[in-house]
């Protein structure tokens, strides 16, 4: 029996698709959920910390919105996932 | 049907739920390690979580195969039958291995453990050309190399998207703490995933010895009890929590961190996902294990553990052979007849007591476990001294 290849590239390419369109909605939804309030000045050097909680109330409800959004985008694909693993739903 | 062969039926169901348990047991790590390190869930809830949809799962998905190696060994006309009593040896051989890499920590493919099983038992019964082995090759050997690299690279490119994205230049808070959130979804998807494809394995195995016992017609579908049985198997395993296995895939190889965690476990759930629709099937635990330490490999100044890489894989390489020889000598006694089926039940029950009751003193549980996150941060793991010899041995 021979090596399928070319199945072997279409589950890695279609992975590596997959898993960062996910990856890059949540995490652009996180970002804006991190936008600062309106006129805020920035507050020292890049900060890149792995358990910042997101700031107050007083984010631009735009963001808000678009975060929102986002996460509702993630949550449809994660979705299709589970249609996916699902045998009874595509005979 | 004699009352000898019932009995034996009887035994290998039996013998299929026990492994059914230990797939389960093993693989919780798989989905909930990385959650439970970096305190997205509590150890309880996560594993909670995971028996509810590995049960589900279970429900979701009971095509069973056609036949039971998925064509790892001749069966049928001209090659061997595999039987009751094949089974039995093979079910030894998996059931024993997986409780040998479960005292170690060390995540292994369950799948491997039966198809090892299997093929020592087929050997003995039938001799090394009962084995096909270019479906051997291509369809276990092959894919286990490629699994943990492909994941690996998904889940490298992964982790660094999610820190570039919420990168701040502006020295304001990032929010990383809101991916434990995500975190929840991303690791019960990998859970329902690994209901719906493992469950499976052990309802092919008992509709299939009940097949062969002529006490289903063949091609039959697995009856509701054998589809609640092994569901209920494999979720009671799952809860029952591999703990050491958790502890090995969650903190051993690297500190795993929010964003990363999300990453890994993305990573995981799309190529388990695109690998079993897309014809090119992988073992979860491969893609599991190779995730994480992509991700680790994509945050910045996360340390990887290779020493700890490296024992996992030699775990996988030794799974197949390991599993077979045992299976071999379970197929050697039963050879012998009813007498050795007993000493070979003996003996499996006995190895079991033996590794639970030897793992007793050094135990890791739900509480170690939490108390092991809440400390973690600054501290790194090191194992205890009686690892560190196992890790050398």
């Amino acid at each position: 029996m021979t090596i399928n290849w070319l199945a072997f590239l279409t589950v890695f390419v279609a992975s590596v698709v997959a898993a960062c369109l996910v990856v890059t909605l949540f995490a652009t939804g996180i970002r804006l959920l991190a936008t600062p309030p309106h006129g805020a000045r920035p507050a020292g050097s890049p900060r890149d910390e792995e358990m910042d909680d997101v700031e107050g109330p007083q984010r631009p409800r735009r963001a808000t919105a678009g975060a929102v959004a986002l996460f509702v985008v993630a949550a449809l694909v994660a979705l299709y996932g589970i249609y996916l693993i699902i045998p009874a739903l595509h005979p | 049907m004699t009352a000898a062969t019932a009995a034996l039926v009887v035994l290998v169901i039996a013998l299929a739920l026990v492994f059914d348990f230990t797939n389960g047991f093993h693989d919780t790590a798989n989905a909930m390690a990385t959650p439970i390190a970096t305190g997205a869930m509590r150890p309880r809830v996560a594993v909670a979580v995971a028996a509810v949809l590995n049960l589900v799962g279970a429900f979701l998905s009971t095509t069973v195969a056609q036949t039971i190696s998925g064509g790892l060994i001749h069966e049928g006309s001209g090659g061997v039958e595999i039987g009751p009593a094949i089974v039995f040896a093979g079910l030894i051989g998996a059931i024993v291995w997986n409780i040998s890499t479960w005292y170690f920590g060390l995540p292994s493919s369950s799948s491997h453990a039966l198809f090892g099983g299997l093929v020592g038992a087929s050997i003995v019964g039938a001799g090394f050309g009962a084995i096909d082995y270019g479906v051997l090759l291509g369809k276990v050997i092959i894919p286990a190399v490629l699994a943990p690299f492909t994941a690996a690279v998904v889940a490298f490119l992964a982790t660094r998207l999610a820190y570039a994205i919420t990168r701040r230049q502006d020295g304001r808070p990032d929010g990383r703490r809101v991916f434990r959130v995500g975190q929840v979804f991303s690791s019960s998807l990998v859970a329902l995933a690994h209901g719906t494809n493992d469950a499976q394995k052990t309802m092919g195995v008992i509709t299939l010895t009940l097949i062969a016992a002529g006490l289903q017609p063949a091609g039959a579908t697995p009856p509701f009890w054998v589809i609640a049985a092994c569901a209920a198997a494999i979720a009671i395993g799952t809860y029952t929590g591999g703990w050491r296995i958790i502890r090995t895939l969650g903190t051993g190889l690297t500190a795993v961190k929010p964003a990363q965690g999300f990453a890994s476990e993305v990573s995981t759930a799309a190529t388990i996902l695109a690998s079993s629709h897309l014809g090119f099937a992988l073992s979860t635990t491969h893609v599991a294990s190779g995730s994480v330490i992509g991700s680790g490999l994509g945050r910045r100044g996360s340390v990887v553990r290779w020493a700890t890489a490296r024992r996992i894989v030699t775990g996988w390489v030794f799974t197949l052979p390991a599993a077979a020889v045992v299976g071999a000598v379970a197929q050697l006694l039963v050879g012998v007849g009813a007498i050795g089926i007993i000493i070979d039940t003996v003996l499996g029950v006995g190895f079991m007591i033996v590794v639970f009751l030897r793992a007793r003193p050094e135990r890791i549980d739900a509480n170690s476990l939490e108390r092991e996150v809440a400390g973690a941060g600054a501290a790194v793991h090191r194992p205890k001294k009686r690892d560190r010899r196992g890790a050398t041995a």
